[in-house]
């Protein structure tokens, strides 16, 4: 900007001051003789004024203000008007002298005086001087002051006018008669008078005869003012000031250039006021002028290109980044210009080539057409015989000498547009422009970025993954250190993120660990971001605990990162996701105290109320919940906190049972998820079930079909119009919808409501008739013949696995037929669980947990998932990990018939860690459940049996093994009271009663339920061969036993 | 030869000359024009043979990018129109054309939002032309298939 000032004062310049001064103030009168330079102190101020003004003919600028300001000094105690006024014009000229000088201080310190004076002649050209010293001095807080005087109110106001004191012309000293004779002043007085009569001549202002009226400025004054004015605003970054005077400039400006450049300024002005409408128009204008070809102009048309694209204001910025010209371009127009000029005043065309010189800088030559002609003419111009060249072609060569040592702009501008259609959604012209980037510069950092930029879009929006995997690993194969491995890393990242690859993902930690170190900040960024999504990746792989390690390493390597209050949050969700509630709550209590404002917040309130939940702190829990619900109704989990909430009422009692229901209709109200909605209605359907309120399961379950749509889960709402029917005893209807619906909805895995369903046809079938069990029958094995996918087939073949009780068989045909288990549903994968565990397989085990965990979570059908895991971890003896899995089971399962191998598994793990007081509570507990009664009991039994054997409590031990084989025979084929009889001998002999201990053999011998298991081999190898012999003769011939062994002590039971 | 023969003989040379050229009121249609007439014929083997004779880089990539078009080839026309668009953004002969044609590509190939974001473009950038006219068409019609298809997702 200040260059295009300098261009605009450049002109005058080059004009000799004296030229432009000369009309400005003294009068013809003031006859100016030569006078060569003497003691200053020798001089009358007349002849000061004289030799000053000879000096400022000469072009001795310097000199002449030694003059002109002695005159000043001189004079500085006589105060008569004509003194005043003579003084004033001198304080005007010498401030002209400066600026001229440079000395903008200089002038600016005279012109302040001049115009806190009166007379005040000449204010406009004051104040207009006084912009433009302002302006050079970079005042630019002043430079609006003087500029705005200058166009709204220059004559002077507030001045107080001094005393007019006449002069007697005849007591005038030699000094004051200032080279003048008494007549000669007298005269001019009196055509002064005459002038001011007549109304030429404001009297009051002008004393002298050469102070004329001020004209008001010209219109390329007020440019000028308003120029200046603009451009100091736009220093000052007040942008709405700034708009009025460039409006005037675009409005009023004759010269292309000026007119182009206030535009582009405009244009950045409105930007800044993002007034982007405006913008567009401006822009428009701005094409239509040759203002383009101005150098400045296109490097102002990129910074405003660059703050446009910023705003996302893409077809304005499309404009301007297009509007930018190559330097050839733009060379080649200015050539045309000048031979243009040159032809008007008769100079020969000349070819414009640049050339470099020593020192590297660009040299511009402007050689001739006809090089022949070369030497000649450059004669012709040494001798002064070619016509002199105008400014205006002085300019335009310097203008071409500026752009030839521009540095190179063409590829920014490139790689920008190549963004802009990027940000714009325009992927193929985005990737041609970022190739072509990555073309002129490869190695380079603007390469770098554009290569990777442009993997970004092929992988993002042109889903060209195959390309971006294979250009990528090709580049990261060679490139270990800066940004570019890093960039290209993030974009390949992003291309696996868009097709939920996130295995490969972690495929590229090794990369990763393998660049350089650096401690370039974008380097350190980049790099940061890399292993944060390292993390996401494991997060999105279930794989918490490493997600959590992941999360904590982005930590505590990059302090203060840009990821750190993600980070932060998603280590405290991982811990949530592990179940560590505890740990994962002070996090999120943390960092809600820590980051009050992040978007987070409600959800950090959110989870910390799950984990107050799952810590069974109901009442807190409820309390987050409420915060959420009180304070940010617009937020996503707004709808989540309600159903919570209402989870929490419904579980009080009756009497909040209303409440609840307010709080699931505003959950459905809000939702902004499918689930979410889906969470409230079914729960809300669970609650009328409870209450019998089977109309109203109907009404809101089809409200919500209605409300969803296709997008509905319909098979779930199958399941409860089907459950509404049975209650209603429509049987025949239910199961007609069940079958349906299962049919309909069975090939998607996702349906976990067809597997609610198909556990409920299961229980319906025990209730239907031979006949209804029958077409039932039909008409599924029809449905598995039809069946086109894999999905829906297994699960017709589990359902009729389970009404006819062969699961056990399927279970074993599917664990070598479903090779893929990520396409299994629940069921199915519960079958196979039940044969692997049958067949003490868990080579599946952790998988099929890890895949009801990930995709299931909700699924009734993971307990057998569960079950499996605790036994394969068992054997494994990782008693921590079994732990922790027996205590998520019984949390989720607590005392259901198929959950008890937890607590017995629990009091195993006690009994052989020895805690034998834990393992006896344990087992005990197990009696007191009346649902765990039958085999369950037996084992628990004969388990407390051995306890108290390792306890050496022999009488204890041998009472709960006497009461396993006595109440249990029957369970297992016959295993846990053959185990407890050979228990019982143990305990009666270590108790020294062998007698007792021998009866105990015989009536194990005796025993049917157990005679004939291989535990019965101990009993005969204690009693000899004979005795057995003895005892199989005795059963043969249809005797009973006898033998009865008891003890004094009793165990005690609760 | 003298000096006045010269002349004459000149004159009449450029007589012959100017009896041989067609008619000043029927110009000859340039490359760009039969090429383009030929890709509306469905004459594409009659376009490619002009592309040689097209001085206009532009031009080239443009009636190039209308051949692919034609031919079915709308992935290659995309490429061909971006190249024109990112090199030549300051030719006015072509400029506007290939913005208006990479919007309707984009449409054949399924890209409704790029679609669409290039037909607004269109119209921003050329306000008050005919092809901001028809870009703003085009947009309706995208709109209009975005809105059929959601609907058909929607049945099925």
């Amino acid at each position: 900007m200040g260059q295009y000032i300098q261009k605009s004062s450049m002109r005058s310049k080059r004009v000799p001051l004296a030229v432009l001064l000369g009309t400005m103030f003294f009068s013809p009168g003031l006859a100016m003789a030569e006078v060569y330079p003497e003691e200053l102190v020798d001089l009358s101020a007349g002849a000061l004024i004289t030799q000053g003004t000879k000096l400022l003919k000469s072009e001795k600028y310097d000199d002449a203000v030694v003059y002109f300001k002695e005159y000043l000094v001189r004079m500085e105690s006589t105060d008569t008007d004509r003194v005043r006024s003579m003084k004033q014009r001198v304080r005007l000229r010498i401030a002209t002298i400066l600026s001229h000088l440079e000395d903008y201080q200089g002038s600016i310190e005279m012109l302040e005086a001049y115009t806190q004076e009166l007379p005040l002649a000449r204010p406009r050209e004051a104040y207009k001087l006084l912009t433009i010293n302002y302006n050079e001095a970079k005042d630019y807080e002043r430079c609006i002051q003087a500029a705005q005087i200058a166009l709204t109110q220059p004559e002077p106001k507030g001045l107080v006018e001094k005393e007019k004191k006449e002069e007697n012309f005849e007591d005038l000293s030699k000094d004051e008669l200032g080279g003048l004779s008494a007549r000669q002043l007298k005269r001019y007085a009196e055509i002064e008078a005459e002038a001011a009569k007549e109304g030429r001549i404001d009297l009051s202002q002008n004393l002298n005869a050469s102070d004329k009226a001020e004209p008001e400025y010209t219109l390329d004054e007020l440019i000028l003012l308003n120029m200046l004015l603009a451009e100091s605003c736009t220093k000052l970054e007040d942008w709405e000031t700034s708009v009025k005077p460039y409006k005037f400039v675009v409005e009023y400006a004759m010269q292309e250039d000026r007119k182009g450049y206030a535009t582009m300024q405009l244009v950045n002005s409105l930007i800044n006021l993002e007034r982007f409408e405006e913008v567009k128009e401006f822009i428009l204008q701005l094409c239509e002028t040759d203002a383009r070809y101005d150098i400045r102009v296109n490097m102002a048309l990129m910074k405003a290109a660059s703050s446009l694209l910023e705003h996302k204001e893409f077809d304005s910025a499309l404009m301007l980044y297009r509007m930018i010209l190559p330097r050839t371009e733009m060379i080649a127009y200015q050539e045309r210009k000048m031979n243009e000029i040159r032809q008007e005043v008769g100079l020969p065309d000349v070819v414009v080539t640049i050339e470099k010189n020593e020192s590297g800088r660009a040299d511009t030559v402007f050689g001739y057409k006809n090089s022949g002609l070369s030497a000649i003419i450059k004669a012709q111009e040494a001798a002064g015989k070619l016509p002199k060249k105008p400014m205006e072609l002085i300019l335009l060569e310097e203008s071409v000498g500026e752009l030839a040592n521009l540095a190179p702009y063409e590829d920014d501008v490139l790689y920008r547009i190549g963004q802009l259609y990027a940000s714009a959604g325009r992927p193929w012209e985005a990737v041609e422009a970022l190739d072509a980037v990555v073309a002129r510069d490869p190695d380079g950092e603007r390469g770098q970025r554009a290569f990777a930029e442009s993997l970004m879009v092929y992988g993002t929006s042109l889903k060209q993954y195959d390309l971006v995997e294979e250009r990528a690993l090709d580049y990261l194969a060679k490139n270990k250190s800066g940004l570019g491995p890093r960039m290209v890393t993030h974009a390949l990242i992003s291309s696996y993120q868009s097709q939920d690859n996130w295995e490969a993902v972690k495929g590229l930690l090794p990369i990763i660990k393998g660049f350089e170190p650096s401690d370039d900040k974008a380097v350190v960024q980049y790099e940061c971001e890399l292993y944060y999504l390292q993390a996401i990746a494991d997060l999105m792989l279930m794989e918490y605990a490493e997600a959590r390690k992941g999360f904590w390493y982005v930590l505590a390597q990059y302090d203060k990162s840009h990821q750190q209050q993600n980070s932060l949050y998603w280590h405290a969700m991982s811990g949530l996701f592990l179940q560590e509630y505890e740990g994962a709550l002070k996090e999120l209590t943390k960092f809600a105290a820590d980051f009050p404002r992040s978007q987070y917040v409600p959800s950090v309130l959110f989870h910390s109320g799950i984990c107050l939940f799952a810590l069974e702190r109901y009442d807190e829990a409820e309390q987050k919940y409420t915060e959420v619900i009180e304070n940010y109704p617009e937020d996503r989990v707004y709808s989540d906190a309600c159903s919570m909430r209402a989870d929490l009422f419904a579980s009080k009692g009756n009497e909040w049972l209303e409440k609840a229901q307010e709080g699931y209709e505003e959950a459905i109200r809000t939702a902004q998820t499918d689930k979410q909605d889906s969470y409230a209605v079914f729960q809300m359907a669970a609650m009328f079930e409870m209450e019998e309120r089977y109309d109203e399961i109907i009404e809101v379950v089809n409200a919500y079909l209605a409300r969803q749509d296709k997008k509905a889960d319909v098979a779930k709402a199958a399941y409860w119009i089907g459950k509404t029917k049975l209650a209603q005893g429509l049987i025949d209807e239910a199961v007609a919808e069940y079958r349906k619906a299962i049919v309909r909805y069975g090939d998607d895995v996702q349906q976990d409501g067809v597997d609610m369903i198909i556990t409920e046809l299961v229980n319906v079938s025990a209730r239907l008739d031979e006949k209804q069990l029958a077409k039932l029958e039909e008409s599924l094995l029809r449905s598995v013949e039809n069946a086109k996918n894999e999905t829906l087939r297994l699960r017709l073949l589990v359902l009729l696995a389970k009404i006819n009780d062969e699961e056990l068989e399927l279970g074993k045909e599917l664990l070598t037929q479903v090779t893929d288990l990520k396409s299994a549903p629940p069921p199915v994968l519960a079958i196979i669980c039940d044969a692997s565990f049958a067949e003490n397989n868990y080579s599946n085990a952790e998988e099929i947990l890890k895949l009801f965990k990930t995709k299931f979570e909700d699924s009734d059908f993971m307990r057998s998932a569960y079950k499996l895991r605790g036994y394969d971890l068992y054997s494994q003896k990782e008693y921590d990990e079994t732990l922790k899995l027996i205590k998520e089971t019984q949390e989720l399962y607590g005392t259901d018939s198929d959950a008890v191998w937890a607590q017995i598994m629990r009091g195993d793990i006690q009994f052989n860690e020895k805690e034998l007081d834990a393992a006896r509570e344990t087992y005990r507990a197990v009696l007191n459940v009346r649902g765990w009664r039958g085999e369950p009991y037996a084992e628990a039994n004969y388990k407390l049996g051995l306890t108290e054997e390792a306890a050496g409590e022999y009488g204890a031990a041998h009472d709960w093994f006497q009461r396993t084989y006595v109440q249990y025979k029957g369970y297992d084929g016959g295993n846990w009271a053959a185990d407890a009889y050979l228990g019982s001998a143990r305990s009666l002999s270590a108790l020294g009663k062998e007698n007792d201990s021998r009866n105990t053999y015989r009536a194990m011998l005796f025993d049917k339920y157990v005679n004939t298991l291989p535990q019965a081999d101990v009993a005969k190898k204690a009693l000899g061969a004979e005795e057995v012999a003895e005892i199989n003769a005795f059963i043969e011939s249809g005797m009973q036993t006898n033998i009865v062994v008891s003890l004094e002590a009793e165990v005690p039971q609760k | 030869m003298n000096r006045s023969l010269v002349i004459l003989t000149c004159c009449a040379l450029s007589g012959v000359l100017y009896a041989a050229k067609p008619a000043a009121s029927e110009p000859q249609p340039t490359p760009v024009e039969v090429a383009l007439t030929a890709i509306e014929a469905g004459n594409l083997n009659k376009a490619e043979k002009q592309l040689s004779a097209i001085e206009s880089p532009a031009g080239k990539l443009y009636v190039q990018a209308s051949v692919e078009r034609a031919k079915g080839e709308q992935a290659k026309a995309i490429k061909t129109l971006s190249k024109l668009v990112v090199n030549y953004p300051n030719d006015a002969d072509w400029i506007a054309k290939a913005d208006y044609m990479c919007a309707e590509v984009y449409c054949d190939l399924g890209m409704s939002k790029a679609a669409d974001v290039t037909a607004k473009q269109v119209e921003a950038l050329y306000p008050g032309t005919e092809l901001a006219q028809k870009a703003e068409v085009l947009r309706a019609k995208i709109e209009n298939d975005v809105e059929k298809k959601a609907k058909g997702q929607k049945q099925d």
